[in-house]
């Protein structure tokens, strides 16, 4: 045995600290491999040990108390509040940096845009009871729930599913929207074409793709790729309709992100990353 | 290693208890586990305020999908798998500006290992750790500070055991490959006998 196939069988060991039987003649009689073991031990305990820098703990303390009795430190018996499922404490830092440090807020924020405009649009539309009517806001739930499947999933096809799920959902929505009063939509169909452009692509359904097992990919892609085809024929179908200037370009978006994930699938399927 | 033990059958009480809504007993696994999720995080995001946002976000989620957890399973490597896909989500989201951490290792060598290496070396390790490509560290500091096994590693990423096992094979041989030469340039590479 050389050097570099028993470092690189020290490297393989879940602890290195402990020296596989079938490379411990050679380290034995290695004095560099002895001291290139020593200095992977040393390494991997101070990777373990390196100190972090030091919170100040209010973040905790607020969070383990809000848990304990419903209420955040210095805050009066009065003001009790629950501990919902979509329970958000007050950030450290403003809403516009959280908004854009964490995509799925910002689709929340986008979300709330779409269901406000859908709202003030047919709200025009419509008399007093059949805008009394309307759901609170379906979408928002939706989102909502994704962002909960998705950062809960146990495994990529999961995931897939549920990116897959809100695109279906993205679009649908922007379906709805552009058939709304032209002029009214326009910033919420290009809110909702980027989503669907995040929600389709390297960093979400197509990246869960990729990591993905072969069986898997042999069981998945086919039916993910299909969903994609649809949503592509869709947009486009909508487009050769006619649809408000505002919503062409985001549905041309939703179509060619549709279309060059599908491509992507379709490659990955064929074995080609 | 983490020098912390657990209570498995305590544990399983507690998250019993979360799942038909006491709040109370989950404020008790925030308290266990923030610290030891906020240093991983800490590694991962390399941004103080960006792990300890992660760190509470990972919590709600948690409670918010408790019942979702399977008992028996491993409760850590779900809550950090909860935190790696809010890392993940966070990390695509924005390029924000880093702090690394090499003042604070350069600056505070403790224990065996700080008794060990002099605090140059220290601080070359905490530099070459930043530069590891993210999955590479995650990976590396899931099974060398938390000790969780290839298995459950594989578990909080969303990758194959194979995968898991690999990327802290890499991580290593990527660590190795940058300090052997700094820290040991005397010896000889092959075996002398």
């Amino acid at each position: 045995m050389n050097c570099a196939s028993a470092r690189n069988r020290l490297l393989n060991s879940p602890d290195p600290g402990v020296v596989p039987d079938s490379v411990a003649g050679h380290v034995a009689g290695c004095p560099s491999c002895q001291a290139w073991h020593r200095l992977l031990v040393q390494v991997d305990q101070a990777v373990a040990t390196a100190p972090v820098p030091v919170s100040a703990g209010r973040t905790k303390r607020r969070l383990v108390e809000l848990f304990r009795t419903g209420r955040t430190p210095g805050e009066s018996e009065h003001g009790i509040v629950t501990v919902p499922s979509t329970v958000v404490l007050p950030a450290r830092t403003g809403l516009r940096d959280r908004v854009s440090r964490y995509w799925p807020i910002g689709l929340v924020a986008a979300a709330l845009l779409v269901g406000a405009i859908a709202w003030i649009t047919l709200g025009g539309k419509q008399d007093h009871a059949a805008v009394a009517q309307l759901p609170p806001d379906p979408f928002l739930k939706k989102v909502v729930a994704a962002k909960v499947r998705i950062d809960t999933a146990d495994s990529a096809a999961e995931r897939m599913r549920a990116w897959a799920d809100l695109a279906d959902d993205l679009r649908e929505q922007a379906r709805e929207l552009s058939r709304m009063t032209p002029g009214e939509e326009t910033e919420s169909m290009e809110s909702l074409a980027k989503l669907y452009e995040q929600a389709v692509g390297e960093d979400a359904l197509v990246g869960q793709a990729q990591l993905l097992a072969d069986d898997e990919r042999a069981a998945l892609l086919a039916k993910f790729a299909e969903r994609l085809a649809d949503a592509e024929q869709n947009a486009k179908r909508l487009l050769a309709e006619g649809v408000s200037p505002g919503s062409e370009r985001p549905l041309k978006r939703i179509a060619k992100a549709a279309e060059a994930s599908k491509n992507k699938l379709a490659n990955l399927q064929r074995g080609r990353a | 290693m983490s020098p912390e033990v657990n209570h498995p059958g305590d544990e399983a009480d507690l998250v019993r208890s979360a799942q038909v809504g006491d709040r109370p007993a989950f404020s008790v696994l925030v308290e266990r586990y923030w610290d030891r999720l906020y240093r991983w995080l800490c590694r991962l995001t390399r941004d103080p305020a960006a792990a300890e946002d992660i760190t509470q976000e990972t919590f709600l989620k948690a409670f918010a999908a408790v019942n979702s957890f399977r008992p028996g399973s491993n409760f850590r490597a779900w809550l950090f798998r909860i935190a790696h896909n809010n890392f993940v989500n966070q990390r695509r989201a924005v390029r924000h500006n880093r702090h690394p951490l090499v003042p604070e290792v350069a600056e505070d060598p403790r224990g065996p290992v700080g008794d060990a290496l002099s605090h140059e070396a220290l601080r070359l390790i905490a530099e070459a750790v930043a530069k590891l490509p993210s999955d590479f560290r995650g990976a590396l500091t899931l099974r060398v500070e938390e000790g969780l096994s290839f298995r459950d590693i594989a578990d909080v990423t969303g990758t194959t055991e194979e995968t898991a096992r690999w990327r802290v094979f890499k991580a290593r041989q990527k660590l190795m490959a940058v300090l052997a030469p700094e820290l040991l340039p005397a010896i000889p590479n092959e075996p002398t006998s």
